[in-house]
């Protein structure tokens, strides 16, 4: 009967290691990538903005040779209060679901004005005048293309609606899975309630040792620092995204082997003395 | 070794033990697809320090072809026109980015020497080929290489539409050069329509 108690005891406190392994990660992925104020803070803390304006305007010289107009005519036409405004208008499409589409009328109006004033007194010709049309057109494309890098803002949101819905669901049962395994920890110590104390102490030791592994892991395995998705500001973010959430994993580690090393000392000492005392009443 | 001690490695290699225990689970149930998800991302996303280094162009001349080709959007040419005083250094690829610093070499075209059609293009501005419009039949091209020098005489000129690729035909039976630009050479805006010169292999 003993084995079987001491059994299902281990099996509590490997159950006890895995629901808070999953808190953990729960808490860590709902405050950062699923929290719009989060990213917000991580582009403007990483010059987001005004790394995505020198990457549109050197976007836009590109079409330059082909124009036959002066460079002048791109420049300043796109201000970072607007990248500001248009970047929250794509993440609050991403995190919100309210589909706003960016606004482009200002650059367009910026971008006429200057080849306006480029062009000086020129007559120009309907055919002119309609590859000028183009020609904005063209650039008010790749503004848009630069700044969204998707067109798939509703499926993201969508997906993200989802992935909200689980890890709330996902985080109450893992809160109410702790609760009954530690109580059920306590009652299979109900002889030595103490012992209980080492045992939570060994499941935050395993959980804590587990995610310094998984940040030793995934070091190991990519290179973040190397990251390169879509263009340097996005890649920039990411990294220090994706660096801040192993941060947090790593320091998580350490907190609850720290805790989980206190409660097994703790809880042994208690033994010790108690043991002690019995003996030496005895 | 007193109890208490005893008693906490106890404690502590259990809990090792529990960590053994589920990195094993979580290896045996999800391991190929970790796996997998870590390669995709270093494939995807994650660029490799390339340690590659460029071997110089040579052309292996009983096969007409580069035993080893420049890497994209470098230099590996000039072009020289007499006719309208351009000489441009020619790069390979042709993304706006490459044409912004010269000519670009469409990437599935033939390089010079291999025997095949050969794609280049550049702006319409006036460091460029601006002056298009003053070449005529018989006039030279001369395309300066690592590896050897190609002259090609004009032989035909076309206006196409911009989607017309079938005017920039890739065969491997006759070494032609195309070069194209942007047309109106002077348009302002967006041009639609593109000026072709065709030549053929000299020497």
């Amino acid at each position: 009967m003993k084995v079987i108690a001491n059994i299902i005891k281990y099996i509590a406190i490997i159950l006890l290691t895995c629901t808070i392994i999953g808190c953990v990660i729960i808490n860590i992925v709902s405050s950062t990538v699923l929290k719009k104020d989060y990213i917000l803070s991580k582009l403007e803390e990483t010059n987001y903005y005004s790394k995505i304006q020198e990457e549109i305007e050197s976007n836009f010289e590109n079409y330059i040779g082909q124009s036959g107009l002066d460079e002048n005519v791109v420049k300043n036409i796109v201000t970072i209060e607007q990248i500001k405004e248009d970047t929250n208008t794509i993440i609050e499409n991403i995190y919100d679901g309210i589909e706003k589409t960016v606004d482009t009328t200002t650059i367009e109006t910026n971008l006429h004005n200057n080849i306006k004033e480029s062009l000086g007194n020129t007559q120009l010709t309907a055919t002119q005048q309609k590859a000028i049309d183009e020609y904005v057109k063209t650039i008010i494309e790749q503004y848009k293309e630069t700044m969204s890098h998707t067109n798939y803002e509703t499926q993201i949101n969508q997906m993200i609606k989802k992935v909200n819905k689980y890890v709330d669901l996902a985080n109450k049962v893992v809160i109410i899975a702790t609760a009954i395994l530690v109580l059920l920890i306590i009652v299979f110590n109900y002889k030595n309630i103490i012992k209980a104390i080492s045992n939570i102490g060994i499941s935050l030791i395993s959980s804590g040792a587990f995610y310094i592994i998984l940040k030793i892991y995934i070091d190991s395995k990519i290179k973040i620092s190397n990251i390169v998705i879509i263009n340097e500001s996005v890649s920039n973010t990411l990294k220090t995204i994706l660096n801040e959430i192993l941060s947090k994993i790593n320091k998580n580690g350490i907190i609850l082997a720290i805790c989980g090393i206190i409660l097994v000392i703790l809880g042994n000492t208690i033994i010790s003395l108690k043991k002690k005392k019995k003996e030496s009443e005895e | 070794m007193s109890k208490f001690v005893k008693a906490t490695i106890i404690d502590l290699i259990v809990a090792l033990f529990i960590v053994a225990i589920i990195i094993l689970g979580i290896k045996l149930s999800f391991g190929q697809k970790i796996e997998d998800m870590i390669l995709l991302v270093n494939q995807v996303a994650v660029k490799v320090e390339s340690k590659y280094e460029q071997k110089p162009i040579q052309i292996d001349t009983s096969k007409n072809k580069l035993e080893s080709y420049p890497e994209y959007g470098t230099q590996y040419a000039t072009i020289e026109i007499p006719k309208i005083d351009i000489k441009l250094p020619v790069y390979y690829g042709d993304t706006l980015e490459i044409l912004k610093n010269g000519v670009g070499h469409s990437s599935g075209s033939y390089f010079p020497g291999e025997g095949g059609s050969i794609i280049y293009m550049g702006h319409n501005s006036k460091n460029v080929f601006r002056r298009f419009s003053e070449l005529q039949k018989g006039n030279e091209i001369k395309v300066t290489t690592d590896y050897g020098e190609y002259t090609y005489k004009i032989y035909d000129m076309q206006l196409i539409n911009e989607t017309e690729t079938e005017k920039l035909p890739i065969q491997d039976e006759k070494e032609i050069l195309m070069v194209y630009t942007c047309y109106p050479f002077n348009n302002i805006g967006y041009a639609t329509q593109r000026y072709v010169v065709y030549a053929e292999l000299q020497k």
